[in-house]
């Protein structure tokens, strides 16, 4: 009998243990997991996807007249927006100015993609000549100023910044006091704003990444705490439009309405969707790279205008 | 089974649960440092769909 009881105690003590670790995967490690579906996957941003002067890319090419000559501005940006400037390089550039070793660019590669802290660093540090970007956060400005580095910025298209839930998410439209009442953690429950009695879940990017400092400038310097317990919750997350977009598609995300207004093409350019922002080509005023003004004339003509809008960007003016 | 070996085998049982969720823990928040927000709101389907 005290066999049986001391066998049913490690039974209970085993099946606690087993029941704890089954709630934790469901409920937090499979949400981390990579998402295996090859048509998401196939969505994402990948170098090779949009690599210039390869059969297989899906880079847009302009054809134009002009050519450069000389010494060819290194150029760099972020992820969102390395369609734009790969097209770019495809379009005016020679093809032995790009080096790539089937994972990333080589050192000596004329086109490089570090993302938006990356860029910022390398456009001060001097790694790069030309870089493509939303407006940087106040420690990258401080960064440059730091290093007595002053850079132009020179607007060159519109995007719109999303916010996007899962696509079994009843909620369909926030206003903008909700979306910055829920970082703000003043909203802390879906049933506040017309879904399920669930918590809210609000994502963040890292510190530096163009779409967080494009939320913190959003919040208008509210803070954004974030808090254990909203890991519980269903979530909220922000991008801009161009990086979630096609992945709507295959279903899984959907992009949310602001204020009634769904973040299309046609809402962004004709100015109903309110949170849409320019992005920028940026240099610094010191490089006297003759090329850099010769680059910007043409983002802002008609034919660079064209690229924006070829790589389902909005054009500037619009 | 004596009450001594019994305590051992509590014990051992335990701490091999606690090893687990432990582990179990560390591979999330490893998961979480590698994963981006758009896979992490993907996933959750999964979620909602077993509720």
């Amino acid at each position: 009998m005290k066999l049986v009881k001391q066998i049913a105690i490690l039974c209970v003590v085993v099946f606690c243990f087993v029941c704890i670790d089954i709630f934790f995967y469901n409920n937090f490690t499979r949400r981390y997991i990579t998402n295996t579906d090859e048509n998401f996957k196939a969505k994402s941003i990948d170098l090779d996807r949009f690599l210039p002067f390869d059969e297989s890319s899906e880079a847009v090419v302009i054809d134009t007249d002009l050519t450069l000559v000389g010494e060819l501005p290194t150029i760099d940006g972020a992820a969102a927006l390395y369609p734009i400037f790969s097209s770019v390089v495809g379009s005016l550039y020679p093809e032995d100015s790009v080096h790539f070793d089937g994972t990333d660019f080589t050192p000596d590669s004329s086109l490089r993609m570090n993302n938006t802290r990356g860029s910022y660093e390398g456009i001060v540090n001097g790694d790069d000549d030309l870089i493509f970007c939303a407006y940087p956060s106040q420690a990258q400005l401080n960064y440059a100023q730091e290093n007595g580095v002053e850079l132009v910025f020179v607007p060159i298209g519109r995007e719109a910044f999303v916010f996007f839930v899962n696509e079994n998410n009843p909620v369909d439209n926030l206003t903008c006091d909700e979306v910055r009442g829920i970082y703000a953690g003043r909203i802390r429950n879906w049933e506040e704003v017309g879904g399920d009695n669930h918590l809210i879940s609000p994502l963040q990017r890292n510190q530096g990444s163009g779409s967080q400092t494009m939320m913190e400038s959003f919040m208008g310097g509210e803070a954004m705490p974030r808090d254990f317990d909203a890991a519980f919750g269903r979530s909220i997350a922000f991008s801009f439009r161009y990086y979630v977009s096609s992945l709507t598609n295959y279903g899984r995300i959907k992009l949310l309405s602001i204020e009634g207004v769904y973040p299309s093409a046609e809402n962004i350019a004709n100015g109903t969707y309110p949170i849409a922002s320019e992005f920028y080509a940026v240099y610094r005023a010191d490089d006297n790279n003759p090329n850099i003004p010769v680059i910007i004339d043409w983002l802002l003509s008609e034919e660079g205008q064209d690229l924006i809008e070829a790589n389902g960007y909005v054009r500037l003016g619009t | 089974m004596s009450d001594k070996t019994f305590i051992k085998v509590f014990c051992i049982v335990a701490l091999i649960g606690v090893l687990s969720a432990l582990l179990l823990f560390v591979y999330t928040v490893k998961l979480q440092k590698e994963a981006s927000i758009i896979a992490i709101v993907a996933n959750e389907g999964d979620i909602y769909e077993t509720r």
